[in-house]
């Protein structure tokens, strides 16, 4: 209901508003190509963590190219940033899962990850962006009623599960990591900024 | 909508899940079969003919806990094999990035 009257809050606000939003489909492009580099990596590893990340890549690929068009959205350098941030977990180094005990951690690790960015993506809906950007009303529905980033949890939970496989993959984890921290900082401010939180 | 999306997304994990621990508690290899490349299959059909065939001649009897230990034998190596060949394939493809020209031999 609140988040009703704050979508026609702003669509009553006389904006210049883009008529197509270009950037939704050229986000849902590149969504569609790491769903297929995620693809590529499953092949040649057998990593559950990248199949179920072509599911996810897949999904959002979908809401990208039906969202909302943005009143406002981010600099530049925080675009490039995220878009970076977003790549990196197709970087992460396989692993073989020779322990059953090993096995079953990362792969749990995963699957809970997995599942809590999936329905946080499926909360967000068409108003899913890569970085931030005013699109209606905050999302305090669903899993965001518990969490306020369930989407950089979830790829964190499953990241971890990456890291046990291959301790190569610590290094990334902490660019990922510091790069998650970045963009939930600057999503804060930029949302408290201009939406009534 | 996004309540079917949801379900869907819980099936995935649910079936992952479920695919996991159905691969962590058969330890005896059966879950092997689903994976195995065409030279482990022809290995093993090749390995059973020969036994069947010996079996069939009263040459040797095997009893379930042979067949137990065969299955687990083979699983071992089978895993063996495979890290062997993993880490030829990664030693390989280091080289090429390095632009080293030398062909290395897989599994030597």
């Amino acid at each position: 209901m609140l988040r009703n009257l704050r979508n026609q809050e702003f669509n009553n606000t006389p904006s210049p508003m883009v008529p197509k939003d270009w950037s939704g489909r050229i986000a849902s492009l590149m969504m569609l190509l790491f769903a297929a580099i995620a693809f590529q990596r499953w092949l040649e590893s057998k990593e559950m963590f990248f199949i179920l990340l072509v599911f996810r890549d897949v999904l959002a690929a979908v809401y990208f190219w039906v969202r909302l068009p943005a009143r406002e959205v981010s600099h530049l350098t925080l675009k490039v940033v995220a878009y970076g941030s977003a790549m990196l977990p197709l970087c992460y180094l396989g692993g073989s899962d020779s322990s059953i005990e090993l096995m079953l951690i990362t792969r749990g690790l995963a699957i809970l990850g997995f599942l809590i960015s999936t329905i946080a993506t499926i909360d967000l809906g068409n108003s899913l962006g890569i970085a931030p950007a005013v699109r209606g009303g905050v999302c305090k529905t669903g899993i965001y009623k518990y969490l306020k980033h369930p989407m950089y949890t979830g790829y964190m939970v499953a990241e971890i599960g990456m890291v046990l496989l291959n301790p190569w993959n610590f290094l990334l984890f902490a660019l990922s990591a510091c790069l998650y921290m970045m963009r939930m900082r600057w999503e804060n401010r930029f949302l408290s900024e201009r939406t009534l939180h | 909508m996004k309540s079917i999306l949801k379900v869907i997304a819980i099936s995935i994990a649910l079936g992952a899940s479920f695919q996991t621990v159905v691969r962590a508690t058969d330890s005896g290899g059966q879950y092997l079969e689903a994976s195995m490349t065409e030279d482990e299959v022809i290995l093993i059909d090749l390995l059973s003919q020969r036994l069947q065939s010996r079996q069939s001649n009263g040459a040797i009897l095997f009893t379930d806990e042979d067949e137990s230990q065969l299955a687990q034998t083979l699983t071992k190596y089978i895993r063996q094999t495979r890290e062997q060949m993993r880490f030829s394939n990664e030693l390989l493809r280091g080289k090429e990035v390095m632009g080293v020209k030398e062909s290395a031999e897989p599994g030597i």
